[in-house]
C-alpha cells in the first residue's frame, strides 16, 4: 500500500510504499514432513527401520550364508575378526580374514578358536553361496558378501548347531518385524472398528465397549498371552502360526488403539469446527470423511507406530517361551532361546546380539513415533 | 462417596467372576485333553495306557462333561471352600500347589511396585527440574534403553554379569538351608535378601516407562499459572515445586498404578521362568504346555485377581489424593 | 494516608531478551518509568506487546532463560530505603520477601492461577506466613477478614473449600484478598477482569479501588481494555513491541493522543450510539512478534503516517512533547532533536 504524505517540518512530499513478504502455501502432509525432518533423531531412525525392512526382506540376499545351513567344525565360533593388514603389515584394500582353527588351549583346557595368520581369505561382494530363493520367487544363489572357500566369516559367531548367527538374524528379523506388522494390522482393525462406534455413537454402545476394554486391561498381559499361545496347534504349518501368533497379539493390543481412536473422536466431536460443519449443514458422513479424519488421521499414525514394539516385544517374548514361533522357524526370539542356559552364554556372549537388534528396533520405533507426533501436533511450533 | 466406593466394589466382583470364566474357557479351548496328552506322553516312554484306567480318569476328573459343568464343578469349591481342585499333571490339590508360589509373586510384584516409585520419582523430578542437563540426557538414555529391552534379555543379561563379573549364580529367592523350610522370620528375611535382583529387572521397564511420563507431566504443569502465582508470592523454589506442580503430576501417577500392576505381574511371569524362581510364572508355563486345566486356569484367574483387585486399591487411592475426583463423586 | 508526591518504584531501561529458536524475542526493549505511591499507572497493549512480561521482569520471574537488564529501583519505608531489585538474585530471599510482601500480583485467570488441589485458605495462609507471621491461628484470622473485606460472605466457611467451589468472580476476588493480605505497597494487576463477566468486572474494579484508597498502595494496571484504562487510573502507558510508545495523565491521552499507535487504538473502539453504516474501524496488519526486530519505529509497517526514511532507519526514543505527556513518534520534534543528540550522523526528514 503506497502512502503520500506531506511532512510537517519541510513540507516535503514523501512517498512510501510497503511491500509485502513473499510466502508460499504448503499442504498439511508437506508441513508435517518438513517439522519432522528437523526432528534429526527420528529422521535417521525413519532410515534405518527401512533399511531393515529392506535387508530383512531380502534377508537371503543379504546374508553371507544360509539359515539353516551347519558348519560342523565352528560350533559356538566367535564373531571372526576382519583384516586389512596382514602379519606382515601390508596393507590391502580388500578386507579379509584369517583361518580359523579349533585348538585346545593347553592352559584352560578348552577348545578355543584361533586365527591362524598363515592363509588369508578374502572378503567378496555378490559372492556364490548357498542357493535360496529370492522373495520366495526367483532361484538364485548370490549373497551380498563372503569370503572364498575354505575360509570362513561369520560376522556375529555361530550357535551351538554352527549355523551363522547374523544370517539367521536377518532371517529373524523378517519374521519378528512382519508378524508384528501382522499383529498390529490385525489389532488396528478391531480397534479402530471399535473405538469407532464407541467415540462417534456414545451412550450405551459406549459404555459397553468401554466395560469390555478396562476389563481386558486390567489383565496380566503375558499370562493370557501364554495360555491364548498355547492354543495355536503344534500341528499348524509355520505360516499359520504366523498369522496365529499375530491374531493373539492383536486380540489383547487391540484396547489400547480402540481407547485412543475412542478418545480422540470424543475430543473432536467436541470441537468447535464440528459444531460449525453441522450449523452450515453438512451430511453426517461427509462431517467424518472431510472434518473428522484428517484431524484424527495422524494422531492415528503416531499411536501405531507407538504400538509396534509392544507387538514384536510381545512375539520376541512368547517365542523365547516355546510359545510364539516354533522350530524350526526363525524368529528374534527363538534366536534367544538358545541364549536361555546361563553358562552358555557367559561363554558364548555373542549369542545376546540378536537381543540387541531387539532393542535398537524398539528404540528406532519409539523415537520415530515421537518424532512424528512433535512433526504433526498443530500447535506445536518447532 | 461411599455409593461410589460400593459401586467400584460390586463392579469388582462381577470383573473377577468373568475372570474366572474367561481363564477357564480359554485352558479348555485347544483341542485335546490332558487326558490325551497323558495317554501320548505314556505312549512315547512306551507304556501302553491301560483303556479302563483312562476311562476311570477321565470320569474321575469329570472331563467328559459338557465345559459349563466342569466350569462349576471347578468355580463352587472355590467360592466355598476355597478348594481349587486337584492337579491333573502333579496329582496334588492345586491349592497346595500355587499358595507359596501365588505368595511369592505376590512379595515379588509388590516389592517392584514399591521399587518403581521410589525409584521414578526422585530421578523425574531431577530430569525435570534440570532439563536439557548431562543428567536428564543421562537417564533419558537409560529410561530408553529399560523400556526397549524384553523382560526376559534384561533378565539374561543381569544373570551374565553376575556371572562374569561377581562369579555368582544369582537366582532363586531362598538360600538352599532355606528352600524347603517352614516359615519363620529368619526365612521371611532371606528372601527379602534375595529380592533386589528379581526385583531390579523386573521393575526396570515400569521405571523408564514411568519416568518418561511423571517427567513430562511435570514439565506440562511447570508451565501453569498457579507456579507462577506461587512465585509471585515469593515461595522459595523447591517448595514451590513439590507442593504444586509435583502434587498435580502425581495424580495420573498414583491412578496409573493401574496400568502398571498387570505389566509388573505379567513381567515377573516371564523374569520368574529365565531366573528360574519358585513363583507362579513357570508353573504356570508347565501347567499351560500339559493342559492340566485345574491348575492353569487357578493360576491365570489368580494372577488377573491380583491386577484387578490391584487396580481397585488404586482408584480408592486416587479418590483420596484428588479433592476434585472426591466431590464430583460426591454429587 | 499515603504521600502521593513520594516516589514508590523507578523503572530505568528494562530488558527482557529471551533467546529462542527463531531468533531473539525482545519482550521488554527499554521501558522506562515512575510510579508514586498512590497513584495508579495503566499498561496498556495488545496481546504480546510485552506488558505482562514487564510485570513478571519487574518481580523478577521471568523464564530462567531470559535476560534481563536495566533497573528497578523500590523506595521503602524500612531500610535500606532504596533497592534495585535487578541487582539481586531472584531465587534469593531478599526478592522473595519482596515478592507478595511489598509487591503483591493479581493474575487473569483465577481458576488456573490457583492450585486446585489446595483450599484457599491454605494458598492464601501460605502468603500471609511467608510474609507477616507465624502465627497459623493469627494468618487464619487475617485470611478471614482479608475475604470479609473483598466482599466474600460467609468467609470462615469459605476458606476451606476449594477454588472450584467459587464462581469467577469470587475466585478473582479471593485472589485479590490473597494478594492484600501482606499490605503491599505495590499492586499489580495483570488483566484481572478480562475473564470476568461485565458486571462482575464492575464490582471487582471498585473493590479495587475502594482497598486501594483504604490500604495507599499504588497500582499497576495491565489491560488491553481501554474502557478500563479511562475509568482507573491516573496515568497511562502505551506498549507496543515491547516499548513504551506515549506516556500521558489519563485525560490527556483520550482526548489528546499523541502516537499513531495510540489514535488507531482509540479509532477502533466501537462507539455505541454511533450509526451502524459505518466500518469498523481496525489498525491494519497483524500484531508482529518481537523476534529479531529491525531497527527503527516498532510501528512502522502498520502505520498510516509513517515517514520513510526515517521511521525504519532510527529508534524514536521517548521524549516529553507536551506538560506530562511522552510519545515516541518522529512526527513531534522534541523527539528527532532527542534522537539527533544521540545520533552523530543527525536525522532529517529528507530521504537518505
Amino acid at each position: 500500500m503506497a502512502t503520500i504524505d506531506r511532512d510537517a517540518g519541510t513540507g516535503t512530499a514523501i512517498a512510501s510504499l510497503k511491500t509485502e513478504p513473499a510466502y508460499e502455501i504448503l499442504s498439511q502432509r508437506q508441513l508435517i514432513w518438513r517439522k519432522f525432518k528437523r526432528h534429526r533423531v527420528a529422521y535417521i531412525c525413519l532410515y534405518i527401520l527401512i533399511a531393515l525392512y529392506i535387508v530383512s526382506i531380502f534377508a537371503e540376499f543379504f546374508a553371507p550364508y544360509g539359515a539353516f545351513q551347519r558348519h560342523g567344525n565352528y560350533l559356538l565360533a566367535p564373531p571372526t575378526p576382519i583384516h586389512f593388514v596382514d602379519e606382515n603389515g601390508v596393507f590391502y584394500l580388500r578386507p579379509f580374514v584369517f583361518k580359523i582353527t579349533n585348538e585346545l588351549n593347553m592352559e584352560t583346557f578348552r577348545r578355543e578358536y584361533v586365527e591362524d595368520t598363515s592363509e588369508k581369505y578374502f572378503l567378496h561382494f555378490f559372492k556364490r553361496g548357498e542357493p535360496y530363493q529370492l522373495l520366495g520367487l526367483i532361484e538364485t544363489d548370490i549373497h551380498f558378501f563372503g569370503v572364498d572357500e575354505p575360509g570362513v566369516f561369520f560376522p556375529v559367531g555361530t550357535d551351538s548347531l554352527g549355523r551363522d548367527l547374523l544370517s539367521r538374524m536377518f532371517l529373524g528379523a523378517r519374521t519378528s518385524l512382519f508378524v508384528g506388522l501382522m499383529g498390529l494390522a490385525l489389532g488396528f482393525v478391531l480397534g479402530l472398528f471399535f473405538g469407532g462406534i464407541s467415540g462417534y455413537y456414545g451412550g450405551g454402545i459406549d459404555t459397553l465397549i468401554q466395560r469390555i476394554i478396562e476389563f481386558l486391561q486390567s489383565l496380566p498381559t503375558l499370562p493370557l498371552w501364554m495360555a491364548l499361545a498355547a492354543l495355536v496347534p503344534p500341528e499348524w504349518t509355520p505360516i499359520q502360526v504366523y498369522f496365529g501368533i499375530s491374531l493373539v497379539l492383536a486380540t489383547i493390543g487391540w484396547t489400547g488403539l480402540a481407547r485412543v481412536v475412542r478418545g480422540k473422536l470424543i475430543s473432536l466431536r467436541e470441537e468447535d469446527y464440528i459444531m460449525a460443519a453441522k450449523l452450515s449443514g453438512v451430511r453426517e458422513r461427509a462431517i467424518i470423511t472431510r472434518h473428522l479424519l484428517p484431524g484424527f488421521a495422524s494422531y492415528l499414525i503416531v499411536n501405531i507406530t507407538l504400538a509396534i514394539p509392544g507387538m514384536i516385544l510381545g512375539e520376541t517374548s512368547l517365542s523365547f517361551l516355546g510359545l510364539g514361533i516354533r522350530p524350526p522357524a526363525v524368529s528374534l526370539g527363538t534366536l534367544l532361546q538358545d541364549a536361555q542356559n546361563v553358562q552358555t552364554v557367559t561363554l558364548n556372549p555373542w549369542l545376546l546380539v540378536p537381543g540387541g537388534l531387539v532393542i535398537v528396533i524398539v528404540i528406532a520405533f519409539n523415537f520415530l513415533g515421537d518424532g512424528l507426533r512433535d512433526a504433526a501436533d498443530p500447535y506445536k511450533h518447532v | 462417596m461411599g455409593t461410589y466406593i460400593v459401586k467400584r466394589f460390586v463392579y469388582m466382583i462381577v470383573v473377577l467372576a468373568l475372570v474366572s470364566v474367561l481363564s477357564f474357557y480359554i485352558i479348555n479351548l485347544p483341542p485335546g485333553s490332558w487326558i490325551e496328552n497323558y495317554a501320548l506322553q505314556l505312549a512315547a516312554e512306551g507304556t501302553i495306557s491301560d483303556q479302563s484306567e483312562l476311562e476311570f480318569l477321565t470320569t474321575r476328573y469329570g472331563l467328559d462333561q459338557p465345559l459349563h459343568i466342569q466350569y462349576l464343578r471347578w468355580i463352587v469349591p472355590v467360592i466355598t471352600r476355597g478348594d481349587f481342585g486337584q492337579s491333573f499333571e502333579w496329582r496334588q490339590p492345586v491349592w497346595t500347589l500355587i499358595q507359596e508360589r501365588l505368595f511369592l509373586t505376590v512379595v515379588i510384584s509388590l516389592a517392584s511396585v514399591i521399587f518403581v516409585y521410589l525409584v521414578s520419582i526422585p530421578i523425574a523430578l531431577y530430569s525435570a527440574t534440570h532439563q536439557y542437563s548431562a543428567g536428564d540426557y543421562f537417564f533419558s538414555f537409560i529410561g530408553l534403553i529399560g523400556l526397549a529391552t524384553p523382560n526376559f534379555l534384561l533378565a539374561l543379561v543381569f544373570m551374565v554379569v553376575m556371572l562374569r563379573v561377581f562369579g555368582v549364580t544369582p537366582g532363586g529367592l531362598f538360600s538352599p538351608e532355606y528352600l524347603r523350610a517352614p516359615w519363620s522370620m529368619a526365612k521371611f528375611l532371606d528372601l527379602l535378601s534375595h529380592l533386589p535382583v528379581p526385583v531390579i529387572v523386573v521393575g526396570t521397564a515400569g521405571t523408564a516407562g514411568l519416568i518418561r511420563v511423571l517427567r513430562s507431566q511435570l514439565l506440562d504443569e511447570f508451565q501453569k499459572q498457579y507456579v507462577i502465582t506461587a512465585r509471585a508470592k515469593g515461595v522459595q523454589e523447591t517448595r514451590l515445586i513439590l507442593k504444586y506442580p509435583f502434587r498435580m503430576a502425581l495424580n495420573p501417577v498414583i491412578s496409573g498404578i493401574g496400568g502398571l500392576l498387570p505389566s509388573i505381574v505379567s513381567g515377573s511371569a516371564i523374569v520368574s521362568i529365565v531366573l528360574g524362581l519358585p513363583t507362579t510364572g513357570p508353573l504356570l508355563l508347565r501347567a499351560l504346555i500339559a493342559q492340566d486345566t485345574y491348575a492353569a486356569a487357578s493360576m491365570l484367574m489368580m494372577l488377573s485377581f491380583l491386577t484387578v483387585i490391584g487396580v481397585f486399591i488404586s482408584d480408592m487411592l486416587l479418590i483420596w489424593l484428588d479433592p476434585r475426583i472426591r466431590f464430583e463423586r460426591a454429587n | 494516608m499515603a504521600d502521593h508526591n513520594q516516589l514508590l518504584l523507578e523503572v530505568e531501561d528494562l530488558r527482557t531478551y529471551l533467546p529462542l529458536e527463531e531468533g531473539l524475542l525482545k519482550a521488554v526493549d527499554g521501558v522506562s518509568f515512575k510510579l508514586n505511591r498512590g497513584h495508579t499507572l495503566g499498561v496498556v497493549g495488545e496481546s504480546g506487546c510485552g506488558k505482562s512480561m514487564t510485570a513478571l521482569s519487574i518481580m523478577r520471574i521471568a523464564p530462567v532463560y531470559a535476560q534481563t537488564s536495566g533497573r528497578v529501583i523500590l523506595h521503602r519505608k524500612v531500610a535500606p530505603s532504596s533497592v534495585d531489585l535487578m541487582m539481586m538474585d531472584p531465587h534469593g530471599s531478599e526478592i522473595r520477601s519482596i515478592r507478595g510482601g511489598e509487591i503483591a500480583m493479581v493474575f487473569q485467570e483465577p481458576m488456573t492461577s490457583f492450585s486446585p488441589l489446595h483450599t484457599i485458605g491454605n494458598q492464601i495462609m501460605e502468603a500471609i506466613l511467608l510474609h507477616r507471621t507465624r502465627d497459623k491461628k493469627l494468618a487464619r484470622d487475617i485470611a478471614i477478614d482479608m475475604l470479609a473485606r473483598v466482599g466474600i460472605s460467609n468467609p470462615a466457611q469459605r476458606i476451606n473449600e476449594y477454588p472450584h467451589h467459587l464462581s469467577g468472580g469470587m475466585r478473582q476476588r479471593a485472589m485479590i484478598a490473597m494478594a492484600l493480605s501482606c499490605e503491599p505497597s505495590l499492586l499489580i494487576a495483570d488483566e484481572p477482569t478480562t475473564a470476568l463477566d461485565v458486571t462482575v468486572q464492575a464490582q471487582v474494579l471498585k473493590l479495587m479501588r475502594d482497598l486501594q484508597a483504604e490500604f495507599g498502595m499504588s497500582i499497576l494496571y495491565i489491560t488491553h481494555d481501554l474502557g478500563v484504562i479511562a475509568r482507573m487510573v491516573d496515568e497511562v502507558a502505551v506498549m507496543y513491541l515491547g516499548q513504551i510508545v506515549e506516556f500521558a495523565d489519563t485525560d490527556s491521552l483520550f482526548y489528546d493522543p499523541k502516537h499513531p499507535y495510540t489514535q488507531a487504538l482509540l479509532k477502533s473502539v466501537p462507539k455505541i450510539g454511533k450509526k451502524s453504516r459505518k466500518r469498523l474501524e481496525s489498525i491494519q496488519g497483524t500484531v508482529p512478534i518481537p523476534i529479531n526486530k529491525p531497527v527503527g519505529c516498532g510501528f512502522y509497517p502498520r502505520c498510516p503516517v509513517a515517514i520513510e526514511g526515517l521511521c525504519n532507519r532510527v529508534d524514536p526514543p521517548l521524549v516529553e512533547v507536551d506538560d506530562g505527556h511522552k510519545s515516541a513518534c518522529f512526527l513531534y520534534p522534541e523527539v528527532v532533536s532527542a534522537a539527533n543528540e544521540t545520533m552523530p550522523a543527525g536525522v532529517s526528514h529528507e530521504q537518505s
